[in-house]
């Protein structure tokens, strides 16, 4: 009963801290712009692409040297969509700039077909199927890999925020850009550099996830949609909220399908969003916005 | 970037727009082969979809992405209806109000959302209903849907379907127009543009967010049993999710907030991808790509631009007109 009990809230914190990377991307980009990227589950599939396809198969790459290089990739490809996709969007409405970003899911789809090839690719990881044993219950040692990443990265990111000048820049850019630049701050290479280290986390979450399933070119569409839903469910615009969102939607899908039905467990997890939302409709880290005249 | 129909009083306007729809029904069948003439059947159904999506999100503002799970309940409703012996018009209104009261269902306890929470709670939904369609086997028989469905009979004959279709978005496009240019237009407009302002001036903006869902909602239902009457076979794919996102870029490509709009919009979505065809594996990178530059270049949507064209041509005719249109278009 126990051991049952902690494998499902390992495994849904762990698959949770992956919605959490992608949510953290969704975060910072629209913290820093305004815009919801719906693109970013498909940087979860090319980062998985890139290091699995290329890096590994083809180049036959050792994994750690694979990971950095995937990154510095997909990175330059981040920094490269600031500058190709929102920097032309800029003053469009913001719903327009969504529809763009919908066009760029469908054609990195498809790019990802061309280059890779229609069937779904295999990836070991770090540490293949290998299986721990914790509390009495075992789970895969990717799991626990997965969350370690998450932990890390938050390390990381604490870091560079609060005490470089760099994050001290970009987060001056997401309170308020127009000041920032007038304070000297080179606003659009900061957004560059926002939108390559939220690209950079989605394709860490790609490669963390792949051991555990398929590559393929639609890997990112559910990954997407429930990051989104932990933005949401913590608090749109909110880290913390982001972070836990993620967290608490996984082990909702865990216990769900576990405890009650894993055919309906969309409808169980998404039923309980829209009924927390109710509650609480600024989620659980938001601030409601007071309207003023 | 709205009301631009406002420019034609409605009796000049519902001729205009029965002769397109005669002359498309005349002149299709003519020139476009069988498997085109389905897509043609489909993107009128397209546009009835993001008509309804207009209500909700064009004039109102309100972020709906439900679209699709009414389109599924129209259909399913329509079917089963009459799969339990019902007549045809029984069934047909029995699907649209069971699809406008699911959308008041919907419209109520999301009143307080706003933005990106009703965005993800409609998303939520209508996955919610996706999943219902699948695996609910008793009532939907899973995911190999429902085939053989008699409907009126025209499943398949894609030019009789033609004229049914044509038919209903002529209504449905007049009936928008006469709404949206009416006092109950004006309302809904100013729920969009400042909700705080139009409660101020006594507009019951709760009663008119449910309202919005229930009516966006009937159309999306009645855009279910077209398909329904057109193809004779449902299945849950059709009503996917994801879809949602395609009518959504369908009403923004085409331009939010305009009826042409979402004519354009449909038009283009629907129409593009098999003319582009002949690039086989590339094709969806190329369309895809083309949104983005569609709305690099046009973020007011392509009845946006059909406008300015228009008023060019105008602005040559009279061009003492000139200064006081220019900063109409710069305020919208």
């Amino acid at each position: 009963m126990l051991q049952t009990f902690v494998q499902i809230v390992l495994v849904g914190l762990a698959v949770g801290a992956a919605y959490a990377l992608v949510a953290l991307g969704y975060t910072l980009i629209w913290n820093a712009v305004s815009l919801v990227n719906f693109a970013q589950g498909d940087l979860v599939m090319l980062g998985a692409f890139v290091s699995v396809g290329w890096l590994a198969n083809r180049l036959g790459m050792p994994l750690w040297l694979n990971l950095v290089t995937m990154l510095v990739i997909l990175g330059l490809f981040g920094a490269a969509l600031a500058w190709g996709i929102y920097h032309p969007l800029r003053n469009a409405p913001q719903l327009s700039a969504i529809v763009a970003t919908l066009g760029l899911s469908m054609a990195l789809q498809n790019i990802a077909v061309i280059v890779w090839g229609p069937q779904p690719l295999n990836f070991a990881g770090p540490l293949g199927t290998t299986s721990v044993h914790l509390f009495g219950s075992t789970i895969y040692a990717q799991y626990l890999v997965i969350l370690a990443a998450l932990a890390v990265m938050m390390a990381i990111q604490h870091g560079l925020f609060q005490h470089t000048a760099l994050g001290r820049a970009m987060r001056a850019t997401a309170q308020d850009a127009e000041a920032a630049r007038l304070m000297g701050i080179p606003t659009a290479r900061i957004i560059a550099f926002i939108f390559a280290y939220a690209t950079m986390l989605a394709a860490l979450a790609g490669w963390l996830v792949a051991p555990l399933s398929y590559v393929s070119s639609d890997m990112g569409v559910n990954l997407s949609l429930r990051a989104f839903a932990a933005t949401i469910l913590g608090g749109f615009g909110s880290i913390p909220g982001a972070l836990v969102g993620g967290l608490i939607f996984g082990v909702i899908e865990s216990a769900g399908s576990f405890y009650i039905s894993s055919e309906y467990i969309d409808v169980i997890a998404f039923g309980v969003l829209i009924a927390v939302l109710m509650f609480r409709p600024q989620g659980i880290f938001g601030e409601l916005e007071l309207e003023r005249p | 970037m709205t009301g631009h129909q406002a420019n034609l009083p409605m009796r000049t306007l519902a001729p205009l727009v029965i002769g397109v729809c005669v002359l498309c029904g005349i002149i299709l069948p003519r020139f476009l082969s069988v498997y085109y003439l389905q897509v043609a059947d489909v993107t009128l159904i397209n546009i009835l979809l993001v008509l309804g999506l207009n209500f909700i999100l064009g004039f109102g503002g309100q972020m709906s992405l439900a679209q699709c799970a009414f389109f599924g309940i129209g259909a399913y409703g329509f079917t089963l209806l009459q799969a339990a012996g019902m007549p045809v018009p029984v069934a047909a209104i029995g699907a649209v109000t069971l699809s406008a009261a699911v959308g008041m269902a919907l419209g109520w306890p999301t009143l307080r959302l706003k933005g990106h929470y009703l965005a993800l709670c409609t998303l939520a939904f209508a996955l919610i209903v996706e999943r219902l369609l699948v695996n609910w086997e008793g009532l939907t028989n899973g995911a190999n849907g429902i085939t053989a469905i008699p409907g009126i009979g025209l499943a398949g004959e894609n030019d009789k379907m033609l004229w049914v279709l044509l038919a209903i978005v002529a209504a449905a496009y007049l009936l928008q127009v006469w709404i949206a240019n009416g006092p109950l237009g004006l309302r809904i407009r100013g729920l969009r543009d400042d909700p705080l302002a139009a409660q101020a001036v006594g507009i019951d903006i709760s009663r008119l967010k449910i309202m919005l869902f229930v009516i966006s909602a009937a159309y999306g239902g009645l855009a279910g049993i077209c398909y329904v009457l057109l193809r004779g076979y449902i299945s849950p794919d059709v009503f996917s999710w994801q879809s949602t996102f395609s009518y959504l870029a369908m009403a923004v490509v085409g331009g939010l907030g305009s009826s042409l709009g979402a004519v354009l919009g449909a038009i283009l979505y629907t129409f593009v991808p098999e003319l582009l065809r002949f690039m086989q594996e590339y094709y969806f990178a190329v369309f895809g790509a083309m949104v983005i530059l569609v709305i690099t270049f046009f973020p007011a949507g392509l009845a946006g631009l059909v406008l300015s064209v228009f008023r060019n041509l105008r602005r040559r005719e009279k061009s003492y007109a000139r200064s006081d249109v220019t900063r109409h278009e710069r305020a919208a």
